[in-house]
């Protein structure tokens, strides 16, 4: 380092005056050395901050999701309402009017509740799902007919969100959802026992609903499953393709240098973007069905096809060429070289790039939004050509609902959503421990 | 421009005379620049004839209008200082230069009466028949078999399983490795010890049953021992194979080959039967060299 | 017939020309390989090869065109007046008539016209899927069977199923130009457009922002205005905010981190920072609308401001603090680009840390996109990125011993690969090159010192 050499000696042949200025000025400096490093340490404790607010607040929020309050009703399953001709039919049993059995229960428990009113607030206090659950009971049981069984039946999500602490009493009557007689029938079946937080297994095995308490994820899940199985199928071997002729075969012309700058350019087009071409090509010219995980997947494989192909070339490239010469060298094509070789060996560093990929696609809503996964779908998808929604897109819709038992489901999905991607960076980050060479 | 051209400028003016003076000096450099080849290029029995083989990196010549032959059964030794060619040269050999982009190959190289150079030759086929070990042992990231059966596999040499097994374990006989690694052909390739690795890499490109084998610098990485077999191995080889091997050590050279070809910036600047280049060299360059004079 | 039916027996029919056509390369052999120029696996996949793809080909290009030419036909034949309808109202129509069609729930009850013209669609379509059906098998078959004589020991089998899989990668990799026309195309249009409704001023200089057009002209909120200058305008502001919050906090944690922190801190407060850019965006709207906004609220409240939920301060808070991790790394970058040479001569000459930084590395640095590195997506992955740049000139050895390890390995390999040049030749430029990936021009300056290093007594 030459032009470090004289500087560096000439410090003994500094004037004895200047270098006692460069002294006296050392105090000043450690001072501001130390302040600049507190700037940054708080700098680092404001990240860190937000990002325990950022998981402390969804947490909090969202933790009591999972569980849900249960009315303990007893309904008297009668014969002669349930199954009038007596032989057990199972469609039969299906048809029947079970809503109202637990109509007639909640007015025995009760007694002095009269008028329409009246009434229909009492028969709010339990979801609109119970009978639902009271028909699938009957169908997986027939035998209960004629007996009179005991049921936890969701509450509504009003009196879960009062249970979990979250409505304020206090608030004048006409202000709040819960009127005041409600409050008393609530904290009369408390003191009966007949209220309890149970899991909330609707959460995970339902659909998206209009009724807090009937909402669940599950429908949403499905959906992103469909649509990054579909991305998957298609953006790894796509991506991978594209990797290997670049890494291997790609001569350096302007052909191959327009296609890098269009894939890294492509890697940084907001996603929305996306979501608008795929409304134009695959929904407007193909004609593709709208709100199909079908479409989300190609849209999102377009998406995450810049990343799996940088990420793809960077595990090819560090593939050593020394292998490349050794199987040159006896005879095989620059194609079996390719297959036997060096993919086998790049391969965990191009799955690490596609976990990564695919996460980044987990997450991803906007696009979505443009080519309609946005709507209301109660049903569970069964295919790719159904209507579906994606967990991203399900907290979006979720978070715009006003009810307040929407917020905690909205946090919950959101910490599923989370710990998927977790689990799918803690996957990446493993494949890539466990099977990072050193050459 | 010719000499006579240059003299009768010679008569003009002082300032054209400067001009031309460069002009000589040039002519004397691109004079200088390819060397005839002292000793006998050709051999009664070649297995390839290179005639005026140049080589291009760019517009950066690496190999200047280089003939040789390499003999049948026949070990043709390469020598000479760091960067005067003999790998670029070795390469062109069997075309492991046409994965350098920008490398250019001119002039023929015949073998069984084809210019492997010509167009309708098939690349890979040729690899086959002239295989190639690498100065630094690259044994491929799978077991010891999967890298011996990789070339046979590839190129349809076994008819079925027991012709493959045959020749894998011919081939690391051959290679000398079989005593030490029977037990554990499973095993990956590259546990081994680097003279056992670079065994392995001649045992696999011997697998391919090929009739040239080039070897650049084998044992640069080794130790002693490993050298002395791999030594061996080379003579036991000449038998079957002609061998073309480049190498920094003249004892090397001198043990093991028939033949010996001094290369300097990219000339060939000689070449003759072993014995007499390192006894008696024709070539100023070469009895530099090999003194130890140079380089 | 389904189309998925026929993709299914025609991927049957090649892997039976598959093993047909291996069968075959061995007759012809007389049963020794060594006859044979390829191995009779590529005979089998060059005859599987040419029964699947053209039929798949012709498969796909019919499915993506049928539907066009039989809704063209449909509406060929419906009444004349309704073919008079103006364009947005007989596609309301067309659409009815597909959901017929499919026995989806249509949005008006069906008549005796639809009907017909749904039964129609329908014939078509079976004819159509006939048709496909015959033509594309007896592809198939004809290519299998004529590919199946021409079978002989001296085909270069191997070389012509290569050609076809490269073929097939060059198509693959050409997605990304193909996806990069698409995006162009659909902005395009659907601005021009826009445009055609809306005059380019209107939507330039426009104060008004209340995107709607109603269907007739009674209807409530018939008069939309599109005025882009709202939307600017906050777009604008909550960049400045988020600008506001991320640049001091990425900037001083990436200078913190690389230059004070112990290794320990770094390894755990760097990928932990780096969760902050794999949290879904949704996540953060959620979180900026439930608990920022309402924070921002009250405590503006407690002074006196009234601050909307919906303020652009909320938003660009949250979204300062979800690029916090993408400033912090491309500082990291812009520092690491600074010459290792320039460093030692600021610590020659006596500067502090501190004192070497601004000033000394921002100026000399470049800048790189975060995004554009994926490989780097999971925390703590800049390693990887490091040593595929050949070992790059670490500074501070306390600092990461585990790097200077790394990098040492990079160079030797970088060292040892640059002979067979076979790498060599193609320049990492490949991941580089493109929007903001500008790095590389700070690489011959980071070799340097490293190979000065490497030869005793270079000073
Ligand atoms: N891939 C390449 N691109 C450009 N020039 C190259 C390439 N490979 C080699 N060269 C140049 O060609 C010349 C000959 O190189 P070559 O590798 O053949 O030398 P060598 O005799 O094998 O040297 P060594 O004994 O050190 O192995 C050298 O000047 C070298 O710089
Ligand atoms: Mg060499």
């Amino acid at each position: 380092m030459s032009s470090v050499a004289p500087a560096a000696g000439g410090v003994g042949v500094l004037p004895r005056r200047k270098f006692e200025l460069v002294l006296a000025g050392m105090p000043r400096r450690r001072a501001a050395e130390k302040r600049f490093r507190l700037y940054g340490q708080i700098a680092i404790g404001l990240g860190l901050a937000f990002l325990v607010i950022l998981f402390a607040s969804i947490i909090l929020n969202g933790y009591t999701a999972f569980w849900q309050t249960h009315i303990r009703l007893d309904v008297t399953l009668d014969a002669a309402r349930i199954d009038p001709q007596g032989n057990r039919d199972p469609e039969a049993l299906r048809r029947a009017d079970y809503n109202e059995l637990i109509r007639d229960q909640l007015r025995a428990m009760f007694p002095d509740v009269s008028g329409r009113r009246d009434r229909l607030a009492l028969y709010g206090l339990v979801s609109n799902g119970a009978s639902f659950d009271l028909r699938d009971r009957v169908l997986a049981n027939p035998e209960l007919v004629g007996q009179k069984i005991a049921l936890w039946v969701p509450a509504d999500d009003d009196i879960d969100m009062l249970m979990k602490g979250n409505v304020d009493r206090s608030v004048p009557e006409s202000d709040r959802r819960l009127k005041d007689n409600q409050l008393a029938w609530v904290d009369k079946l408390a003191a009966e026992g007949r209220l309890q937080q149970r899991f909330n297994a609707d959460f995970f095995t339902r659909g998206d609903s209009r009724d807090a308490e009937l909402a669940g994820i599950w429908g949403a899940a499905v959906g992103s499953l469909l649509t990054l199985m579909v991305t998957l199928a298609l953006s790894f071997p796509l991506g991978v393709a594209a990797a290997v002729y670049l890494e291997e075969f790609a001569p350096r012309n302007r052909w191959t240098d327009l296609i890098e700058v269009n894939i890294n350019n492509l890697a940084a087009v907001p996603s929305i973007v996306f979501g608008l071409l795929g409304l134009a090509v695959f929904i407007n010219f193909f004609g593709l069905p709208r709100s199909a995980p079908l479409v989300g997947g190609l849209v999102l494989t377009l998406m995450t096809l810049p990343t799996i192909i940088i990420a793809s070339r960077a595990a090819l490239k560090s593939v050593p060429p020394s292998i490349r010469e050794g199987a040159l060298g006896i005879g095989a094509s620059p194609m079996q070289v390719m297959i036997y070789h060096v993919v086998p060996l790049a391969l965990p560093g191009m799955l690490t790039g596609t976990i990564i990929g695919m996460a980044q696609a987990l997450g991803e809503t906007a696009p979505l939004l443009m080519i309609g996964m946005v709507a209301f779908i109660a049903d569970i998808p069964k295919g790719i050509f159904d209507p579906a929604t994606a967990l991203p897109v399900q907290i979006y819709l979720w978070a715009d609902s006003p009810e307040r038992a929407f917020v905690e489901r909205t946090s919950a999905a959101i910490i599923v959503l989370l710990a998927f991607l977790a689990v799918m960076n803690a996957v990446a980050v493993v494949l890539r421990r466990r099977f990072e060479r050193r050459w | 421009m010719t000499a006579t051209q240059t003299s009768a400028v010679d008569a003009t003016v002082a300032a054209s005379r400067v001009k031309d003076a460069v002009n000589l000096s040039h002519i004397a450099t691109v004079a200088r620049d390819v060397r005839e080849t002292v000793g006998e290029v050709r051999v009664r029995t070649p297995r390839m004839r290179c005639t005026a083989v140049n080589v291009y990196y760019g517009d950066k010549q690496a190999i200047k209008n280089v003939s040789v032959d390499v003999g049948q059964n026949e070990v043709l030794a390469m020598i000479g200082p760091s960067g005067c060619g003999k790998t670029t040269f070795l390469r062109c050999l069997n075309r492991m230069n046409d994965t350098i982009a920008g490398c250019r190959v001119t002039g023929e190289i015949v073998m069984d009466g084809e210019d492997i150079n010509a167009r309708r030759i098939d690349v890979v086929p040729l690899r086959a028949r002239v295989s190639m070990v690498f100065q630094k042992p690259n044994p491929f990231p799978k077991s010891i078999w999967e890298n011996v059966a990789f070339g046979p596999r590839i190129h349809g040499l076994a008819q079925d399983k027991t012709e493959l097994e045959e020749i894998v374990v011919n081939s690391l006989k051959r290679a000398g490795l079989w005593d030490e690694v029977k037990d554990r052909l499973g095993d990956p390739g590259t546990g081994l010890s680097g003279g056992q690795q670079q065994r392995l890499c001649i045992a696999r490109s011997i697998a391919v049953q090929p009739e040239v084998i080039l070897m650049d610098e084998p044992c640069s990485a080794l130790d002693p021992i490993s050298t002395a077999r791999i030594e061996e191995l080379i003579d036991e080889l000449r038998e079957h194979y002609s061998i073309c091997i480049v190498t920094h050590s003249m004892q090397q050279a001198a043990r093991v080959s028939q033949r010996t070809a001094y290369f300097h910036l990219g000339d060939l600047i000689e070449v003759g039967d072993t014995k007499q280049i390192f006894t008696r060299p024709r070539h100023q360059l070469t009895e530099d060299y090999i003194t130890g004079r140079f380089g | 017939m389904q189309p998925s039916v026929l993709v299914l027996v025609l991927l049957l029919l090649s892997s039976a020309a598959y093993y047909a056509g291996r069968k075959r390369a061995f007759t012809v052999a007389q049963g020794r390989l060594r006859n044979l120029q390829s191995l009779p696996a590529y005979y089998g996949l060059y005859t599987a090869i040419w029964c699947g793809l053209p039929a798949l080909l012709l498969l796909a290009a019919w499915v993506s065109l049928e539907h066009t030419i039989i809704t063209n036909a449909v509406v060929a034949g419906l009444p004349e007046e309704i073919r008079q309808l103006g364009p947005d109202r007989l596609n309301l129509i067309v659409n009815d008539i597909k959901n017929i069609v499919q026995g989806n729930i249509v949005s008006r009850a069906p008549d005796a016209v639809m009907d017909a013209a749904a039964g129609r669609y329908r014939s078509l379509l079976a004819i159509s899927h006939a048709a496909m059906f015959v033509v594309a098998l007896a592809l198939a078959i004809g290519a299998a069977a004529f590919t199946l004589t021409r079978i002989k020991p001296k085909q270069r089998a191997r070389n012509a199923v290569e050609t076809i899989i490269l073929a097939l990668l060059i198509a693959c990799s050409t997605i990304a130009i193909l996806t990069t026309v698409g995006i162009v195309l659909s902005v395009l249009f659907e601005s021009i457009r826009f445009f055609q409704a809306v005059p380019v001023t209107d939507f330039l200089f426009g104060l008004d922002w209340s995107p709607q057009i109603a269907l007739r002209a009674d209807q409530a909120g018939s008069s939309g205005a599109f005025g882009a200058v709202p939307i600017f305008a906050g777009t604008f502001m909550i960049t400045l905010i988020a600008m506001a919050v991320a640049v001091p906090i990425g900037l001083m944690s990436a200078i913190y981190l690389s230059e004070y922190a112990t290794r320990q801190v770094r390894a755990v407060a760097k990928p932990l920072l780096e969760i902050l850019a794999g949290i879904p965006t949704v996540v953060y709207g959620f979180f900026a609308a439930l608990i920022v906004a309402p924070f921002l609220r009250d405590t503006g409240g407690m002074f006196g401001l009234g601050i909307a939920s919906e303020s652009a301060l909320a938003a660009g808070l949250v979204m300062g603090i979800m690029i916090i991790p993408f400033v912090s790394s491309l500082s990291d970058d812009v520092m690491n680009a600074v010459p290792q040479a320039m460093r030692d001569g600021a610590y020659g000459m006596g500067a502090t840390q501190s004192g070497n930084h601004p000033p000394g590395d921002l100026p000399g640095g470049t800048a790189r996109h975060r995004r554009c590195d994926p490989a780097r997506g999971v925390a703590g992955d800049r390693r990887d990125h490091d040593r595929r740049d050949g070992g790059r000139p670490r500074r501070q050895p306390h600092r990461e011993p585990i790097r200077g390890g790394h990098h040492r390995d990079g160079a030797d390999r970088h060292a040892a690969d640059r002979r067979p040049g076979v790498r060599q030749s193609q320049d990492p430029r490949g991941v580089r090159a493109g929007v903001g990936a500008v790095r590389g021009d700070a690489g011959p300056e980071r070799d340097r010192p490293l190979h000065r290093a490497q030869v005793p007594g270079a000073v």
